[in-house]
């Protein structure tokens, strides 16, 4: 197994750039998530695609303890029926900078489905701790 | 619809149970959610619950107003203001802010029951498409 880095402030790089991730989305994730979440909806709630995107930056970084989620930013293009399962995530840096003495890294996701249509965009802050 | 409309707001309770259940589903055991102790020593004074956990119902309330096209024209960007601690209750809020022939805008967040103390806020957009009247 590929040894991950932990995710630090000072060896992120802007523009740096995350490999597509493949995956499929399983029935077993959307019951768990309906269960959460108290759900009844009959699509596949676009939650479930950030949380398995944010793969194509954990398979480079493992986030360090004690880092805090600041900020996000949701952009939706496509609704996700259940028949349509496979999708692609990939991902950037962003930007970094400091504010009031902290680091901030902001990463962008894009995920589309397997006709290479855009599903959804995502952007998110990461306060982190080194 | 129109400025000054707001939305149907929900209510959810965070306990530990809920941030150890979300841990688990996510994937996500940072210990600053699941470790009190570890969370106290960064200076959190407790565990935090995943800031994911809001912003799923902020977007479960966006879908119940908007419906499709919510998932197909919807924008929002939220700032997690302050934590959310296991024993709070929470609702969420969004206010339509104003309508043009292209967007609705709103402000969205939401906010501890007891003394309506803001935790997320943030805004969001819906661009009128083909299924606007859905939801």
């Amino acid at each position: 197994m590929k040894k991950k880095k932990a995710m630090k402030f000072s060896e992120l790089k802007e523009g740096e750039e995350f490999p597509p991730v493949y995956y499929e989305i399983s029935d077993e994730k959307v019951k768990e998530y309906k269960k959460i979440f108290g759900d009844s909806e009959t699509q596949i709630p676009p939650f479930l695609c950030f949380l398995y995107s944010f793969r194509c930056i954990f398979e480079k970084y493992s986030i360090q303890p004690g880092t805090i989620h600041a900020f996000q930013e949701v952009e939706l293009f496509k609704e996700i029926k259940m028949e349509e399962r496979c999708f692609k995530s990939y991902g950037r840096v962003k930007e970094k900078y400091t504010r009031r003495n902290k680091n901030y890294a902001v990463f962008e996701i894009t995920t589309e489905d397997s006709k290479g249509n855009l599903v959804n965009r995502i952007k998110f802050g990461f306060v982190l701790p080194e | 619809m129109k400025p000054g409309d707001k939305l149907k707001e929900i209510r959810f309770k965070i306990t530990q149970e809920k941030i150890n259940e979300f841990a688990k589903f996510s994937g996500d055991f940072n210990p600053i959610h699941v470790d009190e102790e570890f969370a106290k020593s960064v200076g959190l004074g407790g565990t935090i619950a995943h800031g994911a956990i809001g912003m799923a119902y902020i977007m479960k309330m966006l879908h119940s107003e908007f419906g499709r096209n919510f998932y197909e024209n919807g924008k929002f960007i939220i700032k997690f203001i302050s934590p959310m601690r296991p024993g709070y209750e929470l609702r969420t809020f969004g206010e339509v802010k104003k309508i043009s022939d292209e967007e609705i805008y709103l402000s969205i967040g939401f906010e501890k029951v007891d003394d309506n103390s803001k935790l997320v806020v943030g805004e969001a957009w819906i661009k009128k498409g083909a299924h606007s009247s859905d939801g």
